[in-house]
């Protein structure tokens, strides 16, 4: 497509902004409006959906042209196609522009660590101007997309749960929407099950001959406002989830089925070896489970490449995985799930949800993929060999409250993950410092850390550049007081070994001109409360200032901190004010602390217990209230003669 | 000769020759690392790398070095892949798969149609474990005329060291090819056989590239070479000029003339197109390299909306040059020094230097609050001419007053500050020297931003004490993030600027309150600079001084600990408080 450059007049129209009309004048601050967003599906017997993707939006500012110049769609090559139907430009001058699809470009699309072939659509509609109307059609056909040519063979258009279809259609928004239509046609035989949450909208079912139209629409939909650390938009914002498939366990049934009938679990005579020498002397199952997990944790390094056809829903096979030693979740839980079939245990896939809730309508809501092992109880226990490389959790707290659907023989329902408690990842520093009368502070301190704290701590030694050990160490005492200077640092024989226990590291130090010196006082500020080992304290980075919130919220993990710090002051030295928080305590979280002085010495102790990752709205005051109770104590402390 | 050249060739020499001796554990290492620039007498050229890498950690083998990224222009380049495979520690071999070999779309090339057509080979190493080796030997082969010269700038070092390392240049012997050699001794042996010219550099025991923070070639701590066909700089970058549109190009005049139609002045003028230039453009990432040293012409920037760096360069240049400004676009070098010979390789980013009344306008297409150069962005040459290029150098001074009246709630400040040209953009839209002021004055004069205004600030009281920090300015250079960079350092250090800076604070203290800080006076005076740093108390005033100068830009390895002196007292937060207790 070619411009002359008299065309450039046309963008001068930025200096003279259009009002919209009737409700779009609300939305006059935003850069684009989209005028309509319709989606239309027809699906066939055998699951497959012919898309018809329609968009007009209307720019209103510079920012708004840039970001419209180029129209790009993403699709998967394995599974749809997608081509541009139409593309116009109808310019505020009253001038329309078709913008020739057939110049449309399909690529390969940039990737980093899944490297599947997904490809995109582009098409360049080039400078704007404010005011511009730009609306295009696309085709898609998949498993979830839509239509194209006649003459092809559709086979892989078909969803590998066949006759099948299911479809996750946010209905949030990010510029404002005047109109947003998804409606789909489907055979009469077929049975839909569909649900809109946390939220409304218009819908209905109407019988088209052979075919039931089910349509769903909503009208001047206004960008979320999202709140910091709040759960998923998934969570909290207005979608729709429709499925044809009647419960998860018919789907779990088909997981199971699609792997034991590809084979992805077959022995192997190198892999066998492996896990023969890998479970050499483990005599509990436990032992053998976690050895296992933790090989493959460890050396089956994220980077997928495709195996072709199956690939996205199907788990490589035990040759692939243990020649190519790389993968994404599926191909590394599907090496243990064939490793621990090899050490004689009954192990299956399962596919999960990192980041927001599944459901109970069964679409396929899902973006990682586990194992799950049988224990000799009869239970099955989830492993996530992805998710705790150089960590010694098998199922990462960092998944706590996590839905999950085993692809078992027995089929099963949707299941969940439990809390981890908090002293699976505490934390513990304890600190012993001499102040002097000129404010020179000289002392240790030694953190300990277990569970998903211990991942945080050690990290530096099992995922860090071993010439950086040293310098990293020093930058932890740097983030006190650029002041410190590190004496001598402890890791112990082998911090990388992080299968021996909770991470211990001794810090020897002295930090000059550490306190603020008056005339008879000496102020000073907790070392375990001046940004030390910040990275471990995940809960600083949710903003505690907020006092109310609609939505649940995040953090990274459940955690314990406990800090206890003696500081020896000078002789006649009296603190100004002790403080004493007795224990306050809820079904989110806990905090007691205290700061006292004993004889020449100033005793600081805290214990913030936060109980979950995921919370609920709710939730929020509790936490709040420990953790800013925690923060109080990081006021410097006066002491005077 | 440079004493301090002489040093960090002595230190390098033995860097090389005694790695062996003084040897961190390994993460990984290249065995082997092989690479072969080869122009043919039909302008073809071929580069050839070949390594063999050897993984001891995880951090190498899960997060560094799974993949090797290839890009290149499959219009033009040939990508052949002569061998990759891994080799296991117990020998295995494990080819690399063919589904591992992925082309996709660069990363810089994305959301750019002109540009859709770049691939990026992703090799997936397959079989990696601890102890394995890569073996990965490819070449990417350019038709004739698509690289218009033989031009590389190389900076040795890999982020693992190297046992051996060759470079070998191969050109016809009736070519002449010049090189430049930074912070490495190593004559390259030269041959000639068959018409072809052969230079050949052997390095043995490369260490690694170092993890600290801003090290640098131009700085003397990283070993490199420039390589180039190219007669002279003026040749060299006429490459790219002679690609620009013609001057006073008269569809740039319509645009130009369109965009300036209701400015006054000729700096209204210029504001108005870099305003137009820098708001109304996407940018694209993609190098001169990975375009072959093409842009589109302004025409088709205009009409697309996104540009390269240097497409952009030539729209700014184009508009400028249109309406008569006095314009020069200029490619500023990762090097300070003029070297033995030019490529376009060395270059390190573009700008357009503008001329109005006597004042030197740096600008860049991307970003107009880029403020004046800074001291150290290394050799600058003009690409109409290829000359060099002088960067008008630029006041780094602060001043700042303040006269604060106290009370047990709150302060209010009343403050004169002075700031150098080093701070303040051209147009006014500087970024907020003084948050949270008002009643604010501003004027320029003598290359100076004058601001004046008041603040309240309130307080907090706590057991009958008030602890107030001073108000400053958010281009302070304890703002800077030196103090907080690790005690030792081996590498030496550019600063942007050389920082003088004057604060005094006189504080009125209500009868209701006693200052606790006792007076004191706290002197530095250094090789590398000079801090002082004072509270005087007289009555109910209060005076505190805090000055810093430091002399030096370039701080050699052998002054970092009296830098970092200056710096962390600079940045003591004990330093810029005071203490009062109130009286009841």
């Amino acid at each position: 497509m070619k411009y002359s450059i008299t065309t450039f007049f046309l963008f001068l129209l930025i200096f003279n902004p259009i009002n919209g009309k009737g409700e779009e004048n609300t939305f006059d601050k935003y850069n684009s409006i989209i005028l309509l967003d319709s989606t239309a599906v027809s699906v066939t017997s055998k699951g497959s959906g012919s898309f018809a993707i329609y968009k007009k939006i209307k720019i209103q500012s510079v920012a708004g042209t840039l970001a419209n110049r180029i129209i790009k769609y993403d699709y998967d090559p394995l599974t749809a196609s997608a081509e541009f139907r139409t593309a116009t430009i109808y310019r505020a001058n009253g001038d329309v522009v078709n913008l020739d699809v057939t110049a449309a470009q399909d690529y390969v699309a940039p990737a980093r660590a899944i490297y599947w072939g997904a490809r995109q659509i582009m098409l360049e509609a080039g400078r704007l101007a404010v005011g511009d109307v730009i609306e295009y059609e696309i085709a898609k056909k998949g498993f979830t997309y839509a239509l194209l040519a006649k003459n092809e063979d559709d086979s892989r258009f078909i969803p590998p749960m066949q006759g099948q279809f299911y479809d996750i259609i946010p209905f949030w928004v990010e510029q404002p929407t005047i109109r947003k239509v998804y409606q789909v046609s489907i055979p009469k035989e077929k049975e839909m099950q569909f649900q809109f949450y946390q939220g409304e909208c218009a819908s209905s079912m109407r019988c088209n001959g052979e075919q039931n139209i089910y349509k769903f629409a909503m009208d001047n939909i206004s960008p979320f406002i999202k709140e910091p650390n709040m759960v998923d938009l998934f969570d909290a914002a207005p979608k729709l989830m429709i499925s044809t498939t009647p419960t998860w366990k018919e789907k779990s049934l088909w997981f199971y089925k699609t792997n034991e009938e590809y084979g992805s679990f077959a022995s192997l005579p190198e892999a066998q070896k492996k896990v023969n020498e890998l479970i050499y002397g483990k005599n509990s199952e436990m032992e053998k489970i976690a050895i296992l997990t933790h090989w493959v944790a460890d050396n089956i390094r994220y980077s997928g490449i495709s195996m072709g056809k199956g690939e996205g829903f199907t788990l490589h096979n035990t040759k692939m995985n243990y020649t190519d030693r790389c993968g994404v979740c599926k191909d590394i839980a599907g090496t243990l799930i064939s490793f621990l079939r090899m050490a004689g245990f009954e192990a299956y896939p399962a596919m999960t949800m990192a980041g927001s809730r599944v459901e109970s309508i069964p679409a396929d809501h899902f973006n990682h993929c586990v194992a799950v092992v049988k224990l000799s109880n009869g239970t099955y226990m989830p492993l996530d060999p992805t998710w705790v490389p150089f960590c010694r959790e098998l199922w990462s707290s960092a998944e706590q409250q996590q839905n999950y659907l085993p692809g078992v023989p027995e089929g099963s329902d949707l299941c969940i993950t439990p809390t981890s408690d908090p002293q699976n990842h505490f934390v513990h520093i304890i600190a012993t410092n001499k102040l002097d009368k000129k404010g020179n502070l000289k002392g240790e301190f030694t953190i300990t850390a277990e569970g998903q704290s211990d991942r945080s701590v050690r990290r530096i030694f099992t995922l860090g550049w071993q010439s950086d050990w040293m310098s990293t160490m020093e930058k932890q005492l740097l983030d006190i007081s650029p002041k410190a200077r590190l004496l001598h640092v402890d890791w112990g024989k082998n911090p990388k070994d992080y299968q021996s226990g909770p991470i211990k590291i001794t810090f020897h130090y002295e930090i000059p001109d550490y306190a603020f010196i008056g005339k008879n006082e000496i102020l000073f500020k907790p070392i375990t409360m001046n940004n030390l080992y910040n990275q471990v304290r995940s809960y600083l980075y949710i903003n505690t200032n907020i006092i109310e919130r609609k939505y649940g919220f995040k953090d990274a993990c459940s955690r314990l901190l406990k800090l206890d710090e003696t500081t020896y002051i000078p002789k006649k030295y009296t603190i100004v004010e002790t403080k004493n928080i007795p224990l306050i305590n809820s079904s989110a979280a806990s905090f007691e602390g205290s700061i006292l002085q004993e004889g020449n010495k100033i005793v600081i102790h805290q214990e913030l217990a936060l109980k979950k990752r995921v919370y609920e709205a709710s939730d929020w005051d509790s936490f709040r209230n420990a953790v800013n109770a925690h923060k109080s104590f990081e006021d410097a402390i006066i002491i005077r003669k | 000769m440079d004493t301090n050249y002489i040093k960090s060739t002595i230190i390098l020499i033995l860097a090389f020759t005694c790695n062996t001796i003084f040897a961190e554990p390994l993460d990984a290492e290249y065995q082997k690392l092989a690479e072969t620039w080869t122009l043919h007498a039909n302008g073809s050229q071929e580069y050839r790398r070949s390594m063999e890498l050897t993984l001891y950690t995880h951090i190498a083998m899960n997060y560094t070095y799974g993949e090797t990224f290839i890009c290149y222009n499959p219009k033009y380049q040939n990508l052949k892949i002569h061998t990759s495979y891994t080799k296991q520690k117990d020998g295995t071999i494990i080819q690399t798969p063919d589904n591992a070999f992925v082309e996709v779309l660069p990363r810089n090339a994305e959301n750019a149609p002109a540009y859709n057509h770049l691939k990026e080979m992703v090799i997936v190493h397959t079989g990696l474990e601890l102890g394995a080796t890569i073996f990965l030997d490819y070449s990417i082969i350019s038709k004739p005329g698509y690289l218009p010269e033989l031009d590389l700038y190389k900076e040795f070092p890999q982020i693992s060291p190297v046992k051996n390392y060759t470079l070998t240049l191969s050109v016809p012997k009736n070519k002449s090819v010049g090189y430049e050699q930074f912070n490495f001794p190593i004559k390259p042996s030269v041959s000639y056989s068959d018409n072809i010219q052969q230079i050949r550099w052997e390095i043995h025991n490369l260490p690694a590239k170092s993890h600290a923070p801003m090290v640098s070639l131009k700085d003397g701590d990283i070993p490199g070479l420039l390589v180039s066909t190219y007669p002279s700089a003026k040749d060299a970058l006429q490459t790219l000029y002679a690609q620009f549109n013609a001057p006073k190009d008269p569809q740039l005049q319509t645009v130009a003339e369109a965009l300036t139609e209701n400015s006054k002045t000729d700096v209204d003028r210029l504001h108005a197109i870099l305003d137009y230039v820098t708001n109304q453009y996407s940018t694209c990432r993609l190098s001169i390299s990975e375009t072959g040293y093409r842009l589109r012409n302004a025409d088709a920037v205009i009409n697309s909306a996104y540009g390269t760096e240097i497409e952009m360069i030539n729209l700014l240049y184009g508009l400028l040059n249109a309406i008569d400004i006095d314009a020069q676009p200029i490619a500023v070098y990762n090097f300070n020094n003029e070297p033995k010979v030019y490529g376009l390789n060395g270059i390190k980013e573009f700008l357009v230097l503008a001329y109005l009344d006597n004042k030197q306008y740096v600008l860049y297409p991307t970003n107009k609050k880029i403020t004046g150069n800074f001291k150290d962005k290394g050799l600058a040459i003009n690409l109409c001419n290829g000359e060099t290029t002088i960067l008008t150098p630029l006041s780094s001074d602060i001043t700042y007053q303040a006269e604060i009246d106290l009370t047990s709630q709150n302060y209010k400040a009343s403050i004169a500050s002075t700031f150098g040209n080093q701070f303040t953009s051209f147009f006014g839209n500087n970024i907020d020297f003084i948050p949270k002021l008002s009643n604010s004055q501003k004027e320029t004069q003598n290359n100076q931003e004058i601001i004046k205004g008041e603040l309240s600030t309130p307080l907090k009281e706590k057991n009958g004490y008030i602890l107030m920090s001073f108000p400053s300015t958010t281009v302070s250079f304890s703002g800077m993030p030196y103090a907080s960079f690790n005690t030792g350092r081996k590498e030496n250090l550019m600063l942007p600027y050389c920082p003088i800076e004057k604060y005094v604070y006189t504080i009125h203290i209500p009868e209701n309150m006693d200052l606790c800080t006792p007076d004191k006076e706290k002197k530095i005076d250094n090789n590398v600079g000079s801090l002082l740093v004072s509270i005087n108390t007289k009555g109910k005033t209060v005076k505190i001084t805090r000055s810093i100068e430091i002399k030096k830009q370039f701080i050699k390895a052998d002054d970092y600990a009296e830098f970092r002196l200056l710096m962390t007292e600079w940045a003591d937060p004990n330093e810029q408080q005071l203490l009062f207790k109130c009286i009841k």
